[in-house]
């Protein structure tokens, strides 16, 4: 934070070029409270020949809302996609570095990329519901995760369509869209509204009990009112869950997240701390020049 | 560079151009107060009262201007300390506009008996001070800022002499309505001072950010 300097005494000019020494070109200053739910160190990717995230190392907290701005070709989505190993799946991806997440190595053999998946989910850009009623579309990943239990006696029992509900009717809530819904669960989900859309995504995401949310600009591409209540159910999300976000609306980062890394061109982490400290006072003279529109 | 940024850049340079006028007009007010301690025209006293009106008006331009800037343009980072920083300075200005005038009719129904020589001191520090402010705020440099720390305790020290004076020419049987007016005008222009120091904090914050305390 600021520092408070009462009535400064002695060489002031001595204490005022102190002052201008300390804008720096980078900052990453973020102390986690306790264990960070995802700790990434000297992480590198390249696309072919291409750079796309350079030496990057920063700490997550759990439970809260990191927001991740940067010009467009900055590596930020890379870098989200580097956190449930989504970039595994392009060919030319190169990784090197390290991701820990809860202390536990990702980037090694024998990790299970699908419990990964589980715990680490993910909301696109552009919402993409499955061409199936509301109820399949939360329902499918527990269903296929073995959540619900598929043998005889289960289903006899009604244990199975009981527990079916419950998991639907949590998640729904959870993603604020069980009161616009509820009356038509078996519809088709594209015959929703985009904002409900996104937040079916969103449902069908916390379905599987994630522990952490990835967010590709989940905002993006809907109306305010849409926008407004994505990001009201960001905020009540980080009550439980640790949120990462990538944005390129300032002012969603400002609202919604509790700390802010600002990528800059090259796949640099140029600076990383509280998002109030940010938007309020970077200490990068590059971050300053791009959160206010001067730069690039 | 695109049409809204010209725009945003417009705005800003339109409110830190009424704030120098701001500052312009307390000074201007400021140094009118002395004629008038002095030896009261109506002409001074008028010129202070228009002063104060014209700082009220061109206040509300400077917060209807940050007001559209943050509304149009959201500012963050040096625009918003600038933004949040301009409507808090434009007020302080204001504010000592409305010290001249209290002192301008202080001044008009004063019982003439000679003033203290430490208030016309207190007077020349004091528009030190608002030059000092003005330079800094044209061009955006705060190192001087500190030497107002330094004016402002003399123009404390000279405040508790001409206090001291009066007093004691008060307990000597000088007339009390005079001198206590006097005593006003004086603990004025020592309020004036810190209001002074408070713009210049703010200057340091609008420039680099760090929350500082001249005083």
């Amino acid at each position: 934070m600021n520092d408070i300097e009462l009535n400064i005494e002695g060489n002031n000019e001595t204490a005022e070029r102190k002052r201008n020494e300390e804008v720096k070109d980078e900052w990453i200053n973020y102390d986690v409270d306790g264990d960070p739910k995802i700790s990434v160190s000297n992480l590198n990717v390249w696309y072919g020949e291409e750079r796309a995230i350079k030496d990057i190392s920063i700490d997550i907290p759990k439970k809260s809302v990191t927001a991740i701005i940067g010009p467009s070709g900055c590596g930020k989505s890379t870098f989200l996609r580097c956190i449930n190993r989504m970039n595994d799946r392009i060919r030319n991806a190169k990784i090197d570095g390290s991701i820990r997440f809860d202390g536990t190595e990702i980037y090694q053999n024998n990790l299970n990329l699908v419990e990964l998946r589980r715990k680490v989910g993910m909301v696109f850009q552009n919402p993409n519901p499955f061409p199936k009623s509301i109820r399949d579309n939360v329902l499918y990943a527990p269903r296929k995760h073995g959540y619900i239990e598929k043998n005889f006696l289960e289903k006899i029992l009604g244990r199975t369509k009981q527990k079916e509900k419950n998991i639907l009717e949590k998640s729904l809530k959870q993603a604020a869209l069980w009161d616009e819904v509820k009356n038509r669960l078996d519809d088709n989900a594209l015959g929703l509204s985009g904002g409900q859309q996104q937040r079916l995504c969103i449902a069908r995401c916390l379905a599987v009990d994630p522990e952490v949310i990835l967010m590709d600009e989940p905002a993006s591409s809907l109306d305010p009112i849409a926008t407004s209540k994505i990001e009201d159910l960001i905020v009540s999300l980080s009550n439980n869950y640790t949120v990462i976000v990538v944005t390129h609306n300032m002012q969603q980062a400002a609202r919604i997240s509790d700390q802010t890394a600002v990528f800059l061109t090259g796949g640099e982490l140029v600076e990383y701390d509280e998002t109030t400290k940010i938007f309020e006072n970077p200490e990068s003279k590059r971050v300053e020049d791009y959160i206010t529109g001067r730069f690039g | 560079m695109v049409k809204g940024e010209i725009k945003f850049e417009e705005r800003l340079n339109k409110v830190k151009k009424d704030v120098l006028e701001m500052s312009n007009l307390s000074k201007k007010s400021i140094s009118s107060t002395n004629n008038l301690i002095n030896e009261f025209s109506e002409e001074k006293f008028n010129e202070v009262l228009e002063i104060e009106e014209k700082s009220n008006i061109l206040n509300l331009d400077v917060e209807n201007g940050c007001m559209e800037l943050t509304a149009l343009h959201q500012p963050v980072a040096r625009d918003l300390r600038f933004t949040a920083s301009m409507m808090k300075i434009s007020d302080n200005y204001e504010r000592i506009c409305d010290l001249a005038e209290k002192i301008a009719y202080l001044s008009k129904e004063r019982k003439k008996i000679n003033p203290p020589k430490n208030i016309e001191k207190m007077q020349k520090k004091l528009v030190k001070m608002l030059e000092l402010l003005e330079k800094s705020l044209k061009e955006e440099k705060t190192e001087k800022l500190w030497e107002l720390s330094d004016i402002d305790d003399e123009i404390d020290k000279l405040f508790d002499s001409v206090h001291n004076e009066l007093e004691k020419g008060m307990k000597k049987g000088e007339s009390i309505k005079p001198s206590t007016d006097l005593l006003f005008i004086a603990r004025y222009l020592e309020r004036a001072g810190d209001i002074t120091c408070k713009i210049g904090s703010r200057i340091i914050y609008m420039k680099k950010g760090k929350r500082v305390r001249i005083k």
